[in-house]
């Protein structure tokens, strides 16, 4: 099910809400939240249920046992065995059959005649992400972050919350831990006004904006082969934008929804097309996954306690990792592998980087990120080399249907995007006003015909 | 200190609620018009107070239906000659021939995105592999082989084809038939095509339509409804068929054989395909309610009768061929009863219609080959 379909605008959410805040106690709320996390998941596939179901169950345990444990060696055990059953769960369902592929790949390549099939494994939607919140969950029981919660509705509501369940952002149990314990006490019309502006701008981002840019960017990148410099250009431009509002769009909307179910859920966007340098940057972009890469990999792994080069080893091991989250794919690897060299590159020149102009150093770590786009949305290598090739090499050659209009889409999306406020800046100090009223009834309307009209479209960040 | 109670609002606050409501209400869906409006506008050019509909894209100037020039309705875009595609192309190179299809709506284009329907396809794949042909999508909706001579004669024709490919819906033959002009008949006169009439109606009403589905089970009691009626109603016309009606296959036979004629009597060389269902004969379980649907059109036919009728047609099309002389591209052979390359019974998806445009592609590459004004030329 999707935020932006009329099943979930129209009869998934109004239940959802209206039962929600019938029920008095903290405890019905976790319930009914878990049971409403898992009919949404359910609308996809619901044998998958099962598979979420088992990993809250082993974290939840993980937690009880922590609390109960004596001696370091079996809280170590308790954080040690959960976190190898999910990454096994995960390790499986989302890269077997890239292991096998790329076996197959290596003995070819060193002239062996291997022939293994592929177990076309469906990839259950969203494991990335609830992955992340449970094993979140266990580090933190472990290193005494969080105290675990004796509440297995409490800690399953948070696993199955479905407004970050599939894509999103990743929350970390202690940042919405208040909020969980005290929904008794939570008040209906406290965050409505600001959540249902959140939601609509989250909308709007999406569907006027993202969905927009995708017509014309799938349909260009759908024949890359016969692109122009200047058509693989503004097509990869129309990604690099596409990208941001779409799943910007998504966080803005998870935002909303939890507000409007008393839950605060952390920024995930900052504006990342302004940022000065790549360090900026994945400070400003998908912040919650890679504040985690940083908690939980890069400082683990000794971030840059240990010199320059032990610095330098951390930040690339991070980010090809983080890459390969992303998908199981050697092209998401080699975007990994180009924002650790980014990164690396910051650090050793941050001296000189620095002293750049604002504005183009603004310009500069946006072309990068651009580029970086290219092996993310790239299927093949092929198809990567080609792009760069062509926005390289000058190419006669087409471009996408209707080209004014798209470049008028990406002028506004870049304006809005690299000197714009965000959805956050603009809801400092929020007051409901009758022009916001009147705002959001307009923008719920546009968005209703856009999803009638074919928008109803998946987010980009559901695949991973 | 008790909680106070909390008052119930009064019955000012709550026509404040409800007007407050209300007008939120018709902001949205006034807002939802004007975006579904100026979405239209953005993405397929339909002027923001036009009112389009299917219907508009057909026109008929007196003697025959044709496209309207320029008309357009959602993805369909029709050109100045009232074709879906690109504008005609007036000095081509010797050897590169104008070619027509004609057919219905699998021709003319239903489910594929745009430019993906077969005709599309064909243009795609003979540019791919450096032929020059003139590709022109003459298909219209709902048109019968029986009502392509007369579209033939008073409008395709004078656009002077040099190959007429005839993709014929052959399973309009069990449905009603329009009858054959006398052979005395003077021939109608050309009339002034009618204009767009701009009713007014909502666009986004239109959109919500697509997206709000009916649960199965009332729409299924409603199909069967329908068809109970249509079925009461087409008794005039005879009974429900038992079986294949061989007279219908004859009907279509002596059509197609006319049209050929026609075609060739105008200096073009005719050349009919077959035509392919997702259904096989006999119908596959998984074929029935593909078969089912398509009875709303066809109220006198059982399914299994639909399915062994097309069989039937197709094996009477390859016969004719060389009777006729006429080749024949066998893409029921091709694609026939492969379920994911249609999107219903008849209609292909883009898939299905890349599929049937490389076969028609390659048939007609070797067909103008062996044109004389080619062989000439080479």
């Amino acid at each position: 099910m999707l935020f932006n379909s009329y099943i979930f605008l129209f009869a998934f959410l109004p239940v959802a809400y209206v039962v929600f805040w019938q029920l008095r106690t903290t405890h019905q709320r976790h319930v009914w939240l878990t049971i409403t996390g898992y009919v949404f998941y359910s609308y996809w596939d619901a044998r998958f249920c099962l598979l979420m179901a088992f990993s809250t169950v082993v974290s939840y345990c993980a937690g009880l046992a922590m609390l109960r444990a004596t001696t370091p060696r079996a809280r170590k055990l308790a954080m040690v065995i959960p976190i190898t059953a999910d990454l096994l769960l995960l390790g499986f369902f989302k890269y077997a059959d890239f292991t096998l592929q790329s076996a197959v790949g290596i003995a070819h390549l060193l002239g062996a005649d291997v022939n293994i099939p592929t177990l076309d494994i469906i990839l259950p939607i969203g494991i990335s992400f609830y992955t992340f919140h449970t094993i979140s969950y266990i580090v933190d029981c472990y290193r005494g972050t969080i105290r675990p919660t004796r509440s297995f509705w409490e800690f399953s509501a948070y696993v199955s919350l479905f407004s970050q369940l599939v894509a999103g952002p990743i929350v970390r149990f202690r940042q919405i831990e208040a909020d969980l314990e005290g929904l008794g006490a939570a008040h209906r019309t406290r965050w409505l006004a600001l959540g249902t502006s959140f939601f609509m701008f989250g909308l709007i981002e999406k569907v006027v904006i993202a969905d927009s840019l995708a017509h014309y960017v799938d349909e260009a990148l759908g024949r890359y082969e016969g692109l122009s410099s200047a058509g693989a250009w503004t097509a990869m431009l129309g990604y690099t934008f596409q990208l941001l509002f779409d799943f910007s769009g998504y966080s803005s909307m998870a935002v909303g929804l939890g507000l409007l179910f008393g839950l605060r859920i952390p920024q995930n966007f900052n504006s990342p097309y302004k940022s000065l340098n790549p360090s900026d940057f994945w400070q400003r972009w998908h912040i919650s996954l890679s504040s985690c890469l940083r908690d939980y990999l890069y400082i683990p792994l000794g971030g840059n306690r240990g010199g320059k080069w032990f610095t330098y080893r951390n930040l690339m091991l991070t980010m090809l990792i983080g890459g390969l989250w992303h998908g199981a794919n050697w092209t998401f690897v080699v975007w990994g592998a180009y924002h650790g060299a980014l990164l690396i590159a910051y650090q050793a020149n941050r001296e000189h980087w620095d002293r750049v102009p604002p504005l183009l150093a603004q310009g500069v770590m946006f072309l990068a990120a651009l580029l970086g786009w290219v092996f993310f949305r790239s299927h093949t290598f092929e198809m990567a080399s080609t792009l760069l090739g062509k926005m390289f090499t000058p190419t006669a050659g087409a471009m996408s249907s209707d080209p004014t209009t798209f470049v008028i889409f990406i002028v506004i999306a870049a304006a809005l995007s690299m000197r714009g406020p965000n959805v956050f800046d603009f809801h400092k100090e929020f007051k409901l006003t009758w022009w916001r009223g009147a705002g959001m009834a307009t923008a719920f309307g546009v968005a209703l015909a856009l999803i009638a009209g074919g928008r109803e479209s998946p987010f980009l960040y559901f695949q991973f | 200190m008790p909680e106070s109670v909390p008052q119930r609002p009064s019955l000012g606050v709550w026509l404040r609620r409800l007007v407050l409501t209300g007008v939120a209400g018709m902001a949205v869906l006034a807002s939802a018009e004007l975006g579904a409006r100026a979405d239209d506008w953005l993405f397929n050019g339909v002027p923001l107070l036009s009112n389009p509909r299917y219907e508009d894209l057909l026109v008929s100037d007196g003697r025959t239906l044709r496209g309207r020039p320029h008309g357009q309705f959602g993805k369909w875009r029709l050109n100045a000659e009232g074709f879906r595609g690109p504008e005609l192309v007036e000095a081509r190179p010797r050897c590169c021939p104008r070619v027509v299809i004609l057919g219905a709506s699998e021709a003319f284009g239903y489910l594929e995105s745009p430019d993906r329907e077969f005709p599309a396809a064909v243009r795609a794949e003979l540019a791919r592999r450096g032929e020059c042909a003139e590709i022109i999508n003459a298909a219209l909706a709902g048109m019968t082989v029986r009502s392509m001579s007369g579209y033939w004669e008073y409008w395709v024709a004078s656009f002077r084809p040099d190959i007429v490919i005839i993709y014929p819906s052959t399973h309009l033959y069990l449905g009603h038939l329009g009858e054959l002009p006398a052979a005395d008949a003077p021939p109608p006169q050309a009339v002034p095509l009618t204009p767009i009439v701009n009713h007014w109606n909502s666009r986004y009403l239109d959109r919500l339509r697509n997206v709000i589905d009916t649960p199965e089970f009332i729409a299924k009691w409603r199909r069967e409804k329908k068809l109970q009626s249509l079925i009461a109603a087409s008794a005039a016309d005879g009974p429900v068929f038992a079986a294949v009606p061989d007279e219908r296959l004859d009907m279509l036979g002596a059509d197609l054989s006319r049209l050929a004629e026609r075609i060739r009597h105008a200096g073009a060389q005719p050349v009919i395909m077959t035509h392919a269902m997702r259904a096989e004969s006999p119908a596959r379980a998984a074929d029935f309610a593909d078969l089912n649907a398509m009875r709303q059109f066809l109220p006198r036919a059982p399914e299994p009768v639909i399915a062994a009728f097309d069989a039937a047609a197709n094996q009477r099309i390859r016969e004719l061929g060389p009777a006729l002389g006429v080749p024949v591209i066998d893409i029921a052979h091709a694609v026939g009863g492969q379920r994911e390359l249609f999107g219903d019974l008849v209609h292909f998806t883009d898939e299905g219609a890349r599929r049937v445009g490389t076969e028609v592609a390659g048939a007609l590459a070797t067909i103008n080959r062996q044109r004389p004004a080619c062989s000439q030329t080479n």
